[in-house]
């Protein structure tokens, strides 16, 4: 099972995971909700993870960070970082890491501010924990600073606001300078970063990403169950179904070919312009994702795949397999279906 | 750049808070301006007029009220309105002690078991333990084992009442500790101590400030019952339970000894409700009629 999910990669990897296994008890024995995961995202690059709610992608992130919420635990598998690691630091220096070389941008901006304290103090609070020699001063100076080069303006006025008095984008905007305000991050884990704001505040955040991205000079991994969020930003893209990557490929390659039918099934749920009349309902992948408590044999997505052979898909978990440079799929049938799918199509039209 | 402050206050959010402080306005006002009349009397008039609460005049004993002695005087012909006025400093100097040390060891406490799970169990426990019994019945259990003082009246109080404090504290702790802006914190380094202290401890004060409000009345109370029973600081310190009880032999002779602390009392005891009322309608207007022992 080892390393099957590490990908060739051009560049070196800044962070490694290998079999990195999160599991949750539960009253029916416990649970992965991340399963033996194995992946290297290349420093420098926008690597999107996609996959629909309960999937693992945030549980994934917040074991990065070691934020995975109690009972629920990082019980196997390591996660390097620039060679260390992090499964094996003590929460002490795990917390020195959060906020300083590996920073989360959090879901929900609405609510990520302690409403009763000003921005400003939110803000340095950050440097206070880890830049603990600077002085009042210094702080704010840097607060300014992180803040004009996130594009918030009137930086000196904000400072001294409350998050009710800002709007949504801009409490976005306040949450990733919070992420860089400590000026050495390598690594921005952003979960579902635009999911709470409308689509044109969403399109200023994702441009903000990328441009920080390459003057901060940083890797990203942005979380999202939008595929549109990835098409527009990422480099990579990981597809998660229930704990497993099952699809891993470089942006345009997944989108021109997707080779895992659930990655198909979820190009397929995007709303196209000129889709034909008849289909006058959006697309859905019928079903939902198994019980994790007693995974199946073979193939998670087994139950809702329209291609599903039985006898062969639900005998053995099919294993991440290298396809083409790359790119990595995880299904028994992947060779067949460009053929299955394009005579399925000619069928329907 | 998008409009700021567009969501700053919805109107529904604005009009509910309006209508809690329309609510809660009168009451705050009415029992702050009784509380603050009884407790500035009690301190600034010894200063301003000369006050002897233990001078025995038998006499004068047993007079009722009249131009001369406002409130009259007890069967040791000492004036009632001045025992009444210091009877005052004992009463809310006692209840305010016992305030004060519940308020830090209920936080502590609680800060503790919110955070700790061990400690949790231990201190849950405890507060159960003490819970159980009928409040003053126990009171009366301590000082009957510790011997009559004002201090153990205070220390009564503090072990009856911590228990509350204790679980307001913890459950807000739990319930704001993992609240997606204390995630976030988290998630960018900031340590666990100052998570608890700057962002999940203050979110307790206002449910704390109310108990604390209805733990002083009740303080007030305690020690009056107790000073009744001769449990409460030994006379002849003129705390307003000391002085009902030595009235009760001249309930039908004289009634106006018993009458004037009993009002006092009453009246104290009803403004502090009437703020802890207030303040908790502020604080949490589902809350209505849940708080207090």
């Amino acid at each position: 099972m080892s390393r099957q999910g590490v990908a060739p990669g051009a560049g070196e990897p800044v962070l490694q995971l290998e079999g990195v296994e999160v599991r949750f008890p539960s009253p029916h024995g416990s649970f992965a909700v991340v399963d033996r995961l194995s992946l290297s995202v290349t420093r420098g690059e926008i690597l999107g993870v996609v996959g629909e709610s309960g999937c693992g992608k945030s549980m994934l992130a917040r074991s990065i960070v070691g934020l995975v919420p109690p009972p629920g635990r990082t019980v196997g598998g390591a996660i390097l970082f620039d060679g260390v690691d992090l499964v094996r630091l003590s929460p002490d220096e795990r917390r020195r890491i959060r906020g300083d070389a590996i920073a989360v941008v959090p879901q929900e901006p609405m609510t990520s501010l302690n409403p009763t304290l000003r921005i400003g103090d939110q803000l340095t609070e950050v440097l206070r924990a880890h830049r603990p020699e600077m002085s009042r001063s210094q702080r704010r100076a840097r607060a300014l600073e992180v803040m004009e080069q996130v594009g918030i303006q009137f930086a000196g006025q904000r400072l001294a606001q409350y998050p009710h008095e800002l709007s949504g984008g801009m409490r976005q905007r306040v949450m990733i300078a919070m992420a860089l305000i400590c000026g050495a991050v390598k690594l921005l884990i952003a979960d579902e970063p635009t999911t709470a704001l409308d689509v044109t505040i969403q399109a200023q955040i994702l441009e903000l990403f990328v441009r920080l991205q390459s003057e901060e000079q940083m890797t990203v991994i942005l979380i999202t169950h939008d595929l549109a969020v990835v098409a527009q930003t990422a480099h990579r893209v990981a597809v998660m179904y229930a704990g497993c990557i099952v699809e891993l490929a470089p942006v345009l390659d997944l989108f021109d070919a997707p080779l895992h039918p659930y990655t198909r099934g979820l190009l397929e749920t995007l709303p196209r312009r000129g889709a034909s009349a008849s289909k006058s309902h959006l697309a859905t992948i019928a079903g939902a994702v198994p019980d994790l408590a007693r995974p199946p044999a073979g193939c998670r997505f087994f139950n809702r795949c329209p291609h599903a052979l039985a006898g062969i898909c639900d005998a053995a978990l099919p294993a991440l397999e290298p396809v083409a440079d790359e790119r990595w799929v995880r299904c028994h049938r992947w060779r067949e279906l460009p053929a299955v799918a394009a005579a399925a199509v000619g069928a329907a039209s | 750049m998008t409009p700021a402050a567009a969501e700053a206050t919805t109107p529904s959010t604005a009009r509910s808070a309006l209508r809690a402080i329309r609510r809660a306005g009168p009451m705050l006002l009415s029992g702050g301006t009784v509380l603050a009349l009884v407790v500035l009397a009690s301190l600034f008039v010894p200063l301003l007029v000369e006050i002897d609460p233990l001078g025995i005049d038998v006499a004068q004993k047993l007079l009722p009220p009249s131009a001369e002695h406002w409130l009259g005087t007890d069967e040791f012909g000492r004036e009632v309105l001045d025992r009444l006025i210091i009877g005052a400093h004992i009463s809310l100097r006692v209840a305010f002690a016992a305030t004060l040390l519940t308020a830090v060891l209920g936080i502590a406490l609680g800060a503790l078991s919110g955070q700790y799970r061990l400690a949790d169990s231990i201190i849950g426990r405890f507060s159960d333990a003490l819970l159980v019994f009928p409040g003053f019945v126990l009171a009366i259990m301590i000082l009957a084992a510790l011997g009559p003082s004002e201090l153990n009246v205070v220390l009564a109080v503090v072990v009856l009442y911590v228990p509350r404090v204790i679980r307001t504290v913890r459950a807000s702790i739990i319930e704001f500790r993992s609240a997606d802006f204390v995630q976030a914190a988290r998630a960018v380094g900031v340590g666990d101590m100052r998570l608890l202290v700057v962002h999940i401890l203050p979110k307790s004060f206002g449910p704390v400030m109310v108990q604390l409000t209805f733990g002083f009345a009740w303080a007030i109370l305690v020690e009056a019952g107790l000073s009744f029973l001769g449990l409460g600081p030994p006379p002849p310190s003129p705390s307003w339970g000391n002085m009902i009880s030595a009235a009760r032999e001249f309930i039908r002779t004289a009634p106006w000894i018993m009458i004037a602390p009993g009002v006092m009392i009453t009246i104290t005891v009803l403004s502090l409700n009437l703020i802890g009322d207030g303040l908790r309608d502020l604080v949490d207007p589902r809350l209505q009629g849940k708080v207090g022992p």
